[in-house]
């Protein structure tokens, strides 16, 4: 036991201070972080948002006429309509205007519209032009120029708006309900495969360079396996510990209305994230040790884990359907199934309420294969350990089982 | 208690016969040599008696019990297939070994001082294995196999790219280890390293014992009936010798006998001629190196005729 713990610690301690994980570890959030900083600047969704972000107005030429209707009250401070094409491109250059769009008079039958302007981040405000366009042409029906209207109206800050805010939010929590799933997924999916790539690494180096025979006098195969199973694990774990705290802090820091809007930062999924990842990375793990424990060389194990990453993809592919409902049958089937159950869990969570006898059952069934795939593991660690040059073949992993 | 007894032992993998069946035994405080050609079933032996492998029929006895961690413990191995652990610095690389084998970091600290210290390799204690020669590996795994102080070292080719220096420092420890109490079993290709080492041996070829027994004993079984003369003065005709062959130009002569005649017969003849003075006298016992060859030819040999 003694010597498992040593094995443990050594192998963490090993990784641990390695350049690339350490940069991995602390660039993946800083990246993640840049990401959606540029994404918000250049989000060209929501118009408010965007007049607030630069302060400045946008501008439309209308040589076409089809701006019937004259820009509502409550929108001259971001559209404003210019008389001709030389006046718009004179406030650009005075520095009052961000851009302006250029109406031809071909439009109609063309289509074709301008976008004017010094910034290089392309046309902006292009939501709130096409619905204020639609609302002119649309002047004859009036009905259907609220119905147009109503998302936009719905979305701008007011100095006392609750309800409008509300709605916002409501529109922010469709987007998370995308993110936070594909993020969680995403985080256990990379720690997961991570941390039991290491493992194979760690078993096949260990053959590659020979120190598994010494080894071996020393240690049982079981002991080793399971030293070396938890100090990568643990390594995982730090990993996935920073990547989530750092999402957290993320995602309060970038969203801070969400709080206030009642969406409570999910603990309950981030503790499942970890119970998971632990879970995950056990089968997985011992899985890819056992590959590490059949083949000589790393390569030969690289093409094999490809095989295995497969079932835990399967759960990515089908992560719109699942988004969608999170109760089917088929997200409930895939979070019974070991090698499907962590990273569809994780999509799940931030969800619904997954009953506690689903986690309970998922939980078990990850947990006897685990132990299951670790057994398994360290007989053919046994076997195939010092066969290295000898091809293990499917015989004599068959005995070595047996 | 002998520190290893096997008997009968035989090993097959997939596609052949590794080892047919091997017995010997190691008794306390020996030098003891693993001999046989490349591929003879040698390091198979070793591993079984390391309980890597489990023999498929015969019974291994380590220290008087059937082999496990508690004997394993005792013993300290130096495998054929060198490796450390690439990435390491020196130091941290057999602390971490000498924890395998159940020596605390403080005092694996205290002995490496004294070992690293003694092969000439204080100074490289922060550099990386990968990037140290061979040798200096080769000496680095020599430490981690005794840093525990076992009663029973097991060195696979011990002496494997090193340099004569070196090679004389290897066999000081090993036979002060053996001094010590300490039993060594060595398998190695260099036959004048065992002469000069090894009390016993054993000889496999093909996964069997053909020979076994003291390294006298072995040599002087595959005596042929000579005797090595170097001496002055005109040598007259001596009774039961049936040739002299001048070996080279070192003035040795080579004195084949006929089947009666001992070589001590031979060196009273010598005594009663007044006139050839005799500097040396010596039963021809040809070296384990011709041993060794003509073991391993004569099995192609005998091999060959029953084809």
């Amino acid at each position: 036991m003694q010597r498992t713990f040593l094995v443990a610690r050594h192998e963490f301690l090993r990784h641990v201070l390695r350049p690339s994980f350490l940069i991995t570890t602390l660039l993946f959030p800083l990246i993640l972080g840049a990401v959606m900083l540029f994404m918000r600047a250049n989000a060209t969704t929501s118009p408010d948002e965007l007049a607030a972000f630069t302060g400045k107005p946008l501008g439309y030429v209308d040589d076409a006429g089809v701006f019937t209707l004259p820009v509502p009250a409550s929108l001259t401070a971001q559209v404003q309509a210019l008389s001709d094409v030389a006046s718009g491109v004179e406030a650009i250059q005075a520095g009052a205007l961000q851009g302006f769009y250029h109406f031809p008079e071909d439009y109609l039958q063309g289509g074709t519209v301008v976008w004017v302007s010094e910034d290089v981040t392309g046309p902006q405000g292009q939501a709130l032009i096409a619905t204020l366009l639609q609302a002119s042409l649309l002047a004859d029906h009036p009905e259907l120029v609220t119905q147009l209207g109503r998302p936009l109206a719905l979305q701008l800050p007011t100095e006392d708006g609750q309800a409008e805010l509300a709605t916002a939010m409501a529109a922010e929590r469709g987007m998370l309900t995308f993110v936070l799933p594909y993020a969680f997924a995403m985080v256990l999916y990379i720690t997961i495969f991570s941390a039991a790539s290491f493992l194979l690494q760690s078993v096949t180096e260990e053959k590659e360079n020979r120190t598994i025979e010494l080894v071996l006098t020393t240690i049982r195969p079981l002991a080793l396996l399971t030293g070396k199973v938890l100090g990568l694990g643990l390594l995982g774990f730090v990993q996935v510990s920073i990547w989530l705290a750092a999402g957290m802090l993320l995602l309060k820091t970038s969203t801070g209305a969400l709080e206030q809007a009642g969406l409570a930062v999910p603990w309950t999924a981030v503790v499942l994230a970890l119970v998971y990842y632990l879970l995950g990375y056990l089968v997985y793990g011992s899985l890819l040790a056992g590959v590490g424990a059949t083949v000589t060389h790393m390569r030969e194990g690289s093409q094999l884990v490809a095989v295995l990453i497969i079932p835990c993809i399967v759960p990515l592919w089908f992560m719109t359907a699942i988004i969608d409902q999170p109760d089917s049958l088929l997200a409930r089937g895939l979070s019974f199934f070991p090698m499907t159950a962590p990273v569809t869990m994780m999509i799940r969570v931030p969800l619904t309420t997954i009953p506690l006898w689903e986690i309970m059952l998922s939980v078990s069934v990850l947990l006897a294969s685990a132990i299951a795939c670790l057994w398994v593991a360290a007989r053919l660690f046994r076997a195939g350990t010092l066969l290295a040059g000898q091809r293990l073949d499917a015989r004599a992993i068959v005995k070595s089982l047996g | 208690m002998d520190p290893l007894v096997i008997d009968k032992i035989a090993k097959s993998f997939a596609t052949q016969v590794a080892v047919r069946e091997v017995s010997f035994r190691v008794g306390p405080g020996e030098i003891f040599a693993l001999l046989g050609p490349n591929g003879a079933g040698k390091t198979t032996t070793i591993r079984m008696a390391l309980d890597i492998f489990k023999p498929d029929r015969g019974t291994i006895a380590l220290f008087g019990q059937a082999p496990g961690l508690d004997a394993l413990d005792r013993i300290g191995y130096l495998p054929e297939e060198r490796g450390l652990y690439r990435n390491l610095n020196l130091l941290d690389c057999l602390i971490y070994l000498a924890g395998l084998k159940g020596v605390r970091t403080s005092e694996a600290r205290r002995r490496l001082t004294l070992w690293l210290e003694r092969f000439d390799l204080a100074t490289h204690t922060q550099k990386k294995i990968n990037d140290l020669s061979r040798g200096m590996q080769q000496k680095a795994q020599f430490i981690a196999a005794l840093i525990h102080e076992p009663d029973l070292l097991i060195v696979d080719e011990p002496f494997a790219a090193l340099d004569p220096v070196n090679t004389r420092l290897i066999k000081e420890v090993l036979r002060e280890f053996a001094a010590q109490g300490r039993t060594v079993i060595m398998s190695t290709h260099q036959m004048h390293l065992v002469e000069e080492l090894a009390e016993r041996m054993v000889m496999i070829n093909r996964g069997e014992v053909v020979l076994y027994g003291t390294v006298d004993e072995v040599r002087r079984q595959f005596a042929a009936n000579a005797v090595l003369l170097d001496g002055h003065g005109p040598l007259a005709a001596l009774p039961g010798v049936l040739s002299v062959e001048p070996l080279g130009d070192t003035g040795t002569l080579l004195l084949h006998l006929d089947e009666t005649t001992a070589p001590r017969e031979i060196f009273q003849a010598l005594a009663a001629q007044p006139a050839y003075t005799v500097d040396r006298f010596a039963v021809a016992l040809p070296s384990l190196d011709e041993i060794f060859v003509r073991v391993v030819e004569g099995t192609h040999l005998a091999e060959e005729v029953m084809a």
